[in-house]
């Protein structure tokens, strides 16, 4: 069709901005999802924490507290699909489909608010694990921020990849809510990686958690060594790019989701 | 705004669209073509696809299009506002938020302080600017969302059932505001299910059926093909729908006047104007009341 309508809004940045500054007061305005993000991590780690998780010891509190913050981090792919689903609950993709503001700019502005929720809680309970907990800190708290920051963007692109290929809501939040405990279950995010079975721990490997937890513990009770850490950031910085490339080719403005919250 | 001066403003030459997963099309074979300073009314029955014209046209929904359409001379997206039927608002966000999101994306930054004022302006938003959309009425948030939709002064603005849930006044000052874009040049295309919305929003007539698009003509060339009736619907005795053809008066009917010029028995349903337009409805009877028609011209 020959539509010389059709234009890009300006800029990565300036797309970014404008959605991410009304998603941020969407998000702010919405208390429930600020709260459970960090009070259910809390509430678990500190009544299973050191039960489940198969650690004993100095720091095994820290950890244990850190294992959770690592599971729960990805309630980022459910505020991050619903960020994107939200357009279709109020009626205003028409306009966005209409707009065509720049992908990459829509896709960023839309996941930073959750994402750094997300990243923010890891950091409070990160902080927590190490000053109050005893959790040691062989490397550097920067090797913590990056695969922090990273499985938060897997995360964040899984919610991205997950919009794009469901229609419903509750599809995508059923979906989130089960990498949510499974991931994190494989991952060793719950239980100690090396506790868990053999079948678990070949699965373990697919998932963001087990790389984010990899480096944690090279970084805390390891040698702070960054050919370990740097491993797990290349393997995490792949499933953001894997999540986001193939979110990215299935995204449609125009698509037809389910207006249901 | 993109210089429409010099063309037609909006351009739809053979638009074909066809939902997915659907064999034969929703629409077929449309053409349009809207001056500056046009507004094309399109009517048409529930289901017709008056939606669906609106949203292939500005290219926002799913399925298989083809045709051309064109905006002014290389006009682009902001050449073209679209409100949709359903108000399209982020409920927690304040009125101004959700212009400003619009403004952001549609604007040059040093633009959007200045747009946002302006329109808040020009749909008397002032004391509802600051207000999450939540709390608003129907009505109000009507008006922010079309505010929010042509918050970029687009020189093409596509209305699609703009009055649902306006009271009177409120519908008043739209028509005001629609009537004043007109006059500025600006292209309009407005849908509506009922013809007052498109005599008092509209300068020519579409009629959305069987699949096209067809234009009736300028509203004056409509308006004056027949002379003015009423239209009286109802049921006789014998339990048959009927329709009955009245000449419309000059000025006010009372209900004993209708009803000596219908058969004993009828059971009325409604009264509807053509070619004339109903102004008020006056009088104290508690089924139907003495009804005062505009003097036709």
């Amino acid at each position: 069709m020959n539509r010389t309508t059709r234009q890009p809004a300006d800029s990565v940045l300036g797309t970014a901005q404008a959605i991410g500054r009304s998603e941020a007061r969407i998000l702010w305005r919405d208390r429930t999802a600020i709260v459970f993000i960090f009070v259910l991590p809390a509430v678990l780690a500190g009544i299973l924490g050191p039960a489940v998780s198969g650690l004993a010891g100095d720091g095994a509190s820290g950890q244990a507290a850190l294992g959770f913050a690592v599971m729960f981090s990805f309630m980022v792919v459910t505020y991050a699909g619903h960020a994107f689903f939200r357009e279709h609950w109020y009626g205003t993709n028409a306009r966005l489909a209409l707009i065509r503001p720049s992908r990459l700019g829509y896709g960023l502005g839309k996941i930073a608010p959750s994402a750094a929720l997300a990243f923010l809680q890891l950091v409070i309970f990160g902080i927590i694990a190490v000053v109050f907990l005893d959790l040691p800190l062989a490397g550097g708290p920067v090797q913590l921020l990056g695969a922090g920051a990273l499985l938060v963007g897997a995360g964040a692109a899984l919610g991205f990849l997950f919009f794009a290929l469901t229609r419903s809501t509750a599809t995508l939040s059923n979906l989130a809510y089960l990498v949510l405990v499974t991931f994190g279950a494989l991952g060793g995010a719950i239980v100690v990686f090396d506790r868990l079975p053999r079948w678990s721990q070949w699965l373990g490997y697919f998932t963001p958690q087990f790389w984010a937890m990899r480096a944690a513990r090279e970084t805390t009770f390891g040698h702070g060594s960054w050919t370990v850490v740097g491993q797990s950031y290349l393997a995490l910085l792949g499933f953001c790019l894997v999540f986001g490339v193939i979110g990215a080719w299935r995204f449609d403005f125009n698509a037809e989701k389910d207006a249901t919250s | 705004m993109t210089n429409v001066a010099e063309g037609p403003a909006l351009t739809v030459e053979h638009l074909t669209f066809t939902y997915p997963n659907t064999a034969s099309p929703q629409l077929e074979d449309v053409n349009l073509r809207l001056m500056a300073g046009a507004a094309a009314g399109v009517l048409g029955a529930n289901g017709a696809g008056k939606s669906t014209l609106l949203r292939a046209i500005t290219g926002t929904v799913a399925g298989a299009t083809v045709g051309r359409v064109e905006v002014g001379i290389g006009g682009t997206t902001r050449d073209i506002g679209f409100a949709t039927q359903d108000v399209a608002l982020y409920p927690t966000l304040t009125v101004a938020e959700n212009i400003e999101q619009s403004a952001s994306l549609l604007l040059h930054r040093s633009a959007v302080a200045s747009a946002i004022e302006g329109i808040i302006n020009e749909f008397r938003l002032d004391h509802l600017a600051d207000r999450p959309c939540h709390e608003l009425s129907g009505g109000q948030r009507r008006l922010a969302h079309l505010a929010v939709s042509f918050v970029h002064a687009p020189a093409v603005r596509f209305l699609d059932e703009p009055t649902t849930a306006l009271d009177f006044e409120t519908r008043a000052n739209l028509i005001k505001i629609v009537r004043r874009w007109v006059a500025e040049g600006i292209a309009i295309v407005v849908t509506a299910h009922y013809p007052e919305d498109i005599e008092d929003l509209c300068t020519e007539l579409h009629l959305l059926g069987d699949h096209t698009l067809r234009r009736l003509g300028s509203l004056r060339e409509v308006q004056g093909r027949g002379q003015p009736v009423i239209v009286v619907t109802g049921r006789t005795t014998a339990g048959e729908v009927e329709e009955i053809t009245l000449p419309a008066p000059n000025d006010a009917i009372d209900v004993e006047t209708l009803r000596d010029a219908l058969p004993p028995g009828f059971a009325l349903h409604s009264v509807e104007p053509r070619g004339t337009r109903l102004r008020d409805l006056l009088g104290d009877d508690p089924t139907l009341r003495s009804l005062l028609v505009e003097e036709p011209a």
